[in-house]
């Protein structure tokens, strides 16, 4: 067996199973790997304790009573702040690996497992856990950006975004052009962009959060 | 061969008192009869033939009566005339000779003026008797002799109007017999008395013995007292036989009456077989003889007798051998010195054979063998049907146990990622405890302590392992029926630990309700497992599209009418109105990827358990399934 080299990234490792020694057991490898292991005997347990920011990522076990693995899965799946999930399973079936995948499942990894493949598997999930914290930071910043426009700022940058020329913005504002060129400026330099093709990226990403931007009919 | 039938020797015999009791009467009254029409009415000449018959001794020694049966039916048979028979007997051996003139003197009395048309000596005292005083009592009145041993009339001139026949008592023939009879024989012990007849029949026997050439040393049992023959006979060796003779008076001087012949005393009382030439002896001791039929003799008698009496000339009518001796070998005796059959030659008769089934109740012996074979066939046909009925019933457990095994293997598949589970869950913990164990020895930081508790994980994970693969070993395992004594709440509790894993890995909760009076039965562990087991996961299968609470399987247990009741409900769909007539027939199925055998197995292993299964609905919705089982011992 090869040596485990301590954990490039440590990171906190939500492990989530039923089965007592097996928690013990991973709790004892994820510590000696540098890992902060924290426990659940249940999915419940899980989603009643605050999760803490930080690289992160959940070890959950496919089969417990009550809620599954997939269950907590699916639930987690629809927060924006959810830390990437790894299974662990004693037995994965290919109706529960297809389903976990879809649902955006890290890994699938059965038991038993090696260290190596495990703290491998917890390695990727604490890289992606780090960039989604930092992509959200971004988004996050965007989207503070975006509140800061006026209304009319954000029609006239919804304009700008389809391509309009500043004629066709006043036309369709009821403003005059020099008001339109003011505004045009003003949305430019509150986010932070110095061309327009800068600016439809930024809108691009902000759409792709979710975040429903000002729209203007032509 | 002119047959003697068994029984018409040995009918008279057996009637002989009926038969000598109504000669007896017939005789007194004819007699008496001719006497008073003699004196009152002398009969015409020719109305009748009336013939003398003398006779020695007795009337009803069996010679006697053998023989003259014969003859008479001989003569009467047919006959033109009607005949009178005047019946004399002589009495040679008590009372010799001195009192014949006065005898004589009476008979001349007694015949004076009556015709008589023949006179019939019956054996060789009554011939000489009568060749004597023909002249006299009947003069020129044909005589018929008969009875008169062959070679005691050698040297005899035979006189005008004389005719008659000779009997032989086959020596030669006999002593073959007994030489067939005893293979082993090297002598043979002659029994004779010490009467003037004795001698004379030893004389005769001791000439034809020169004549036979037989390579058996002879002995002689003669001229003793009757205790000492039978004293000595008693203590012959082994390979030898005995041929009696006559003993009319013993060595001692003793008397006895021809018809009381010592022949079945000596043959009750001798170690060794005894042979006896002359004819009225056999059937009365001896297993067997060579003599003149007594009633062919007779009836050839009979028939000379006729010949004369119808005119024919006396002298022109020759002198009759003897009719040619018989074999006859006693059936009973034989088997009293354990002689084989086949031993018997094959011209001797086998006489007094215990009554003739075959013969004499051939109906009643077929329709009694009839009944018994046709039992004996029943009986065998019961026997072969129940004995198939018993392959066939352990065939069908094997093959049920088979198809239970087929069928648990299955539920095992479908199980298998519970199993998986059950088994890599501990097999994870192991892997993981010494991996970590490892990197904490790498990084220096593994104290003792530490180490006591992860060895102490490993061990409990790796019984723990191994307690799964018991158990399923148990349930996979090729078992044969196999029943034991079983607490249900035991082998249900058992089943649930199975599915257990499944049930928490579809959400369904698992709820067992034990029974607290529930009685031992006789079952297979295996398959009243298998059985919980598939009844489980057909509710877990009903309840899987369910919302949470619904999904819930109650087991229960409760002792019940001389027996368990196993009640396996849920709150599924349950079972359309229209399938609830075909559930438990094999092949039907309402699952995509089933193949239906499940219900049908469990109804198999449950009618093999005596025991029954059945369906009804649950309230408000869903399914029970329920199994009974009845207790041990009922």
């Amino acid at each position: 067996m090869t040596p485990n080299p301590p954990a490039r990234i440590p990171g906190i490792v939500h492990v989530v199973d039923d089965d007592d020694a097996f928690r013990t057991a991973i709790s004892r490898v994820l510590t000696a790997a540098g890992h902060r292991p924290k426990l659940y005997a249940s999915a419940q347990d899980y989603l009643a304790t605050p999760d803490p920011e930080g690289p992160a990522c959940l070890l959950l076990d496919l089969r417990m009573p009550g809620v599954t693995g997939l269950d907590l899965q699916s639930a987690l799946a629809k927060r924006d702040d959810a830390h990437p999930v790894i299974f662990l399973s004693g037995h994965g079936d290919i109706p529960s690996t297809v389903r976990a995948m879809r649902d955006g499942a890290l890994d699938f990894l059965t038991k038993p497992v090696p260290t190596a493949t495990l703290l491998e598997a917890i390695h990727r999930a604490l890289e992606s856990d780090m960039d989604r914290t930092q992509r959200r930071g971004e988004l996050a910043e965007l989207k503070r950006r975006y509140a800061s426009l006026t209304p009319r700022e954000r029609q006239v940058m919804a304009g700008v975004v389809a391509g309009r020329l500043n004629k066709q913005i006043c036309y369709a504002l009821h403003a005059a052009e020099r008001t339109v060129k003011t505004h045009r400026a003003r949305v430019m330099e509150k986010m932070r962009v110095r061309s327009v093709a800068e600016l439809v990226r930024l809108a691009e990403e902000l759409a792709t959060a979710g975040v429903a931007l000002e729209q203007v009919t032509y | 061969m002119p047959a003697v039938s068994c029984s018409s020797r040995r009918a008279p015999r057996a009637g002989s008192w009926l038969f000598a009791v109504a000669a007896f009467v017939a005789c007194a009254c004819g007699l008496a009869r001719a006497q008073v029409e003699n004196r009152a009415n002398p009969l015409p000449r020719g109305d009748a033939w009336n013939i003398v018959l003398i006779r020695n001794w007795d009337a009803l020694y069996v010679i006697n009566t053998v023989r003259e049966t014969a003859m008479r039916a001989a003569i009467e048979t047919g006959a033109p005339r009607r005949v009178e028979w005047y019946p004399e007997q002589l009495d040679p051996l008590r009372f010799g000779t001195e009192y014949e003139a006065s005898y004589v003197t009476l008979l001349k009395a007694k015949y004076g003026g009556t015709h008589m048309d023949l006179v019939v000596a019956s054996g060789l005292e009554p011939l000489e008797f009568a060749l004597r005083h023909r002249d006299e009592l009947w003069p020129g009145v044909p005589i018929v002799y008969n009875g008169v041993i062959e070679g005691s009339l050698d040297g005899w001139k035979r006189t005008p109007r004389t005719t008659g026949v000779s009997m032989v008592f086959d020596v030669p023939g006999t002593l073959a017999l007994g030489r067939a009879l005893v293979p082993d024989a090297r002598e043979f012990y002659v029994v004779a008395g010490a009467s003037y007849f004795d001698r004379l029949l030893l004389d005769l026997v001791n000439r034809q013995i020169d004549r036979s050439g037989l390579a058996l040393q002879q002995r002689s049992l003669v001229g003793l007292s009757r205790a000492e023959v039978n004293e000595r006979v008693a203590q012959l060796p082994r390979d030898s036989f005995v041929l009696y003779l006559t003993q009319l008076r013993d060595g001692a001087g003793q008397l006895t009456g021809p018809g009381a012949s010592g022949v079945t005393e000596v043959s009750r009382r001798s170690s060794v077989p005894v042979l006896s030439p002359v004819y009225s002896q056999f059937g009365r001791g001896p297993v067997g003889g060579s003599s003149s039929p007594v009633a062919e003799h007779g009836r050839i008698a009979g028939e000379l007798a006729r010949r004369v009496l119808e005119g024919a000339n006396v002298d022109a009518i020759p002198l009759a051998a003897a009719p040619p001796p018989v074999c006859e070998v006693d059936w009973d005796r034989l088997r009293r010195w354990r002689i084989p059959e086949a031993n018997v030659p094959a011209h001797c008769r086998l006489v007094n054979r215990p009554p003739d089934l075959v013969g004499n109740y051939i109906w009643f012996v077929m329709l009694l063998s009839a009944i018994v074979l046709l039992q004996g066939a029943l009986l065998w046909a019961l026997a072969v049907q129940s004995r198939r009925r018993r392959q066939a019933e352990a065939e069908l457990r094997a093959r049920s146990s088979e198809m239970a095994q087929v069928a648990r293997l299955s539920t095992m598949g479908e199980l298998t990622a519970s199993i998986a589970h059950e088994i890599n869950q501990p097999m994870g913990a192991i892997l993981s405890n010494a991996e970590a164990a490892q990197m904490m020895l790498e990084q220096g930081s593994l104290t003792p302590d530490k180490l006591r508790e992860i060895l102490e994980d490993i061990r409990s994970e790796d019984l723990r392992a191994s307690e799964v693969i018991k158990r399923l070993r148990k349930l996979l395992a090729r078992s044969e029926w196999n029943l034991v004594a079983l607490d249900p709440n035991t082998e249900v509790a058992e089943a649930l630990r199975h599915v257990a894993f499944d049930a928490a890995r579809r959400g369904v909760r698992l709820v067992p309700v034990f029974g607290l009076a529930v009685p031992t039965v006789l079952a297979d562990s295996v398959q009243m497992q298998q059985v919980v087991i598939n009844l489980v996961m057909n509710a877990m299968d009903a309840v899987a599209g369910e919302p949470g609470p619904a999904r819930e399987v109650r087991v229960e247990t409760r002792g019940s009418a001389g027996g368990v009741d196993i009640a396996v409900s849920d709150q599924g769909p349950g079972v359309a109105a229209e399938n609830e007539a075909k559930l438990f027939q094999s092949t039907f199925t309402t699952k995509k990827d089933g193949m239906g055998f499940g219900l049908s197995i469990i109804k198999t292993i449950v009618e093999m358990h005596r025991g029954r299964v059945t369906h009804e609905r649950n309230t408000p919705r869903g399914a029970i399934f329920r199994v009974w089982l009845p207790a041990i011992g009922t």
